[in-house]
């Protein structure tokens, strides 16, 4: 090696001796506390019995289903509800989150209750924990995480 | 170094570095797909070929990078000559990860997947949700330029120090990676591991890098260019080992001088092939072998064994009393110089 180059290659290293830990140590803190990794709703649960709500377009068909159950402690009747997604063309954007939003605040995903990701064409189910009773009206938020936009809201 | 053009100088070494090679590469990705397979069967396949394709691509630049510093007068010296080999192999698993990565997150769009990269997240302000992707891609185009102009055809036209700076830009798109990994992946994954290992890779390159660098320094002298032009005291005769090099640097003169048997050449410090530092070789079979990629010239004239034409500097030695002196001033490429017997 030529005098030349060994001394840029020492100052090069040098330099990126400084740099590259500083950007190391810079991203490392900028790591989210918390990473919440969304479940796919494609491990097929079994369809609650009854159609409560739908909402169809040419590319979706989105079912709220309810089933009613006895409970075991005070035997009184209670309702679970699942919310059934039927992609019928491909979705194309790159990341396809389901949120769930009771208001119909569209530019923010801020508040919103992810359910989880949908991938290619076939039937999702997520199922609606922690609700003892169907709002009114719902806002189903397809949303691509990774360019950061609100792809569709369903209202249900 | 062929006297007839030769696409690749296929040879028994070369043969099983690439073999030994291709094996470890086929063996890393049978484990990485098992463990993905087993541990987490709920990637797809396109995810599985992104991850392990860029995963490996990154274990291969950080083996590129440490060999360069070890391979001085080491056992690791071998891995130096077909580098490149590795070089190519890396780019094109680095480009399996980014075309994949192009497809799966910016080809189904109704943009351009280029400018879809680009413009699809535009937090270039701010570290959190930076679009680390971009970094990637530029340290894609430079291991292209690197992979595309590995071959002597291109080192022969460009000229080794542009060729030499050109692939420099390594350490540039090592940089560029480090970035787009701790950008992204780690931003992720709730495992520590992946960063740890990252920072443990990068601490082992910087620091063999900087021990490498200031040790070569210190290795070859500088003599002030106020002493050019005349003969200038290397060393004590009793300071050469056999067959091994002391080198000097008189002004912009990079001087080798080698010891073989109880006689004494000094030639050009500098490799014709691609600036490797000759000196740093040793003496075999009567030959100087460069330490980068074995080139070989006789000391006596500077001239390659034939049937090969390369051809470097000689210089004038003189002993006085036990002291070695160098004359600075190169005599032509190829010129005889009478070794210095003692």
């Amino acid at each position: 090696m030529t005098p030349v180059l060994r001394k840029r290659h020492l100052r090069i290293w040098v330099i990126l001796a400084f740099l590259l830990p500083m950007g190391f140590i810079s991203a490392f803190f900028e790591k989210p506390d918390k990473i919440i990794v969304a479940e796919s709703g494609n491990d097929l649960a079994p369809a609650l019995r009854d159609i409560l709500r739908e909402s169809e377009d040419d590319q979706l068909k989105v079912n709220v289903r309810s089933e009613s159950f006895v409970s075991e402690i005070d035997s009184t009747e209670l309702s679970r509800y699942q919310l059934e997604i039927i992609i019928k063309e491909p979705l194309t954007a790159p990341s396809n989150q389901v949120y769930l939003s009771l208001d119909e605040t569209k530019q923010s995903i801020e508040g919103k209750l992810l359910l989880g990701n949908l991938g290619p064409r076939g039937i999702y189910r997520f199922d609606l924990k922690n609700m003892p009773e169907v709002p009114e009206k719902l806002y189903l938020i397809l949303y691509d995480g990774i360019k950061n936009q609100t792809l569709k809201t369903i209202v249900l | 170094m062929g006297v007839t053009y030769q696409a690749i100088g296929w040879n028994r070494q070369k043969k099983i570095y690439d073999r030994t090679m291709l094996a470890l590469v086929g063996l890393y990705l049978a484990c990485f797909i098992t463990m993905n397979v087993l541990f987490r069967p709920e990637i797809t396949p396109e995810t599985l070929i992104i991850r392990a394709a860029g995963s490996l691509a990154l274990v291969i630049l950080h083996i590129i990078l440490i060999i360069g510093p070890l391979a001085n007068d080491s056992p690791v010296l071998p891995l130096l000559y077909n580098r490149r080999h590795l070089g190519v192999t890396m780019f094109l698993f680095a480009a399996i990860h980014g075309i994949f990565s192009l497809i799966q997150f910016h080809a189904l769009g109704s943009v351009n997947p280029i400018v879809s990269l680009f413009t699809s997240n535009t937090h270039y302000g701010q570290l959190a949700n930076f679009p680390f992707q971009t970094l990637g891609f530029f340290a894609l185009i430079i291991l292209f330029l690197m992979a595309a102009t590995s071959h002597d055809f291109w080192l022969n036209n460009l000229s080794p120090k542009v060729w030499k700076s050109l692939h420099m830009m390594v350490y540039l798109a090592y940089g560029l990676i480090i970035m787009h990994v701790m950008l992204g992946v780690v931003q992720a994954e709730n495992s520590v591991w992946l960063p740890m290992l990252m920072g443990f890779g990068m601490m082992i390159i910087i620091g063999l890098h900087l021990a490498a660098g200031s040790r070569e320094m210190r290795k070859t002298p500088n003599v002030s260019n106020e002493r050019r032009s005349q003969y200038v005291e290397v060393c004590e005769l009793s300071e050469f080992e056999d067959g091994k090099a002391k080198m000097i640097l008189v002004g912009k003169e990079n001087i080798a001088i080698f010891r073989y048997g109880n006689k004494l050449s000094a030639v050009s410090n500098i490799c014709k092939h691609q600036n490797g530092p000759l000196g740093e070789g040793r003496i075999v079979n009567g030959c100087i072998v460069c330490p980068w990629h074995g080139y070989e010239y006789k000391p006596e004239d500077g001239t390659s064994p034939p049937p090969f034409k390369e051809k470097i500097s000689t210089y004038e030695l003189r002993l006085e009393g036990n002291v070695v002196w160098v004359d600075s001033n190169p005599r032509p490429e190829g010129t005889y110089v009478e070794p210095l017997q003692f």
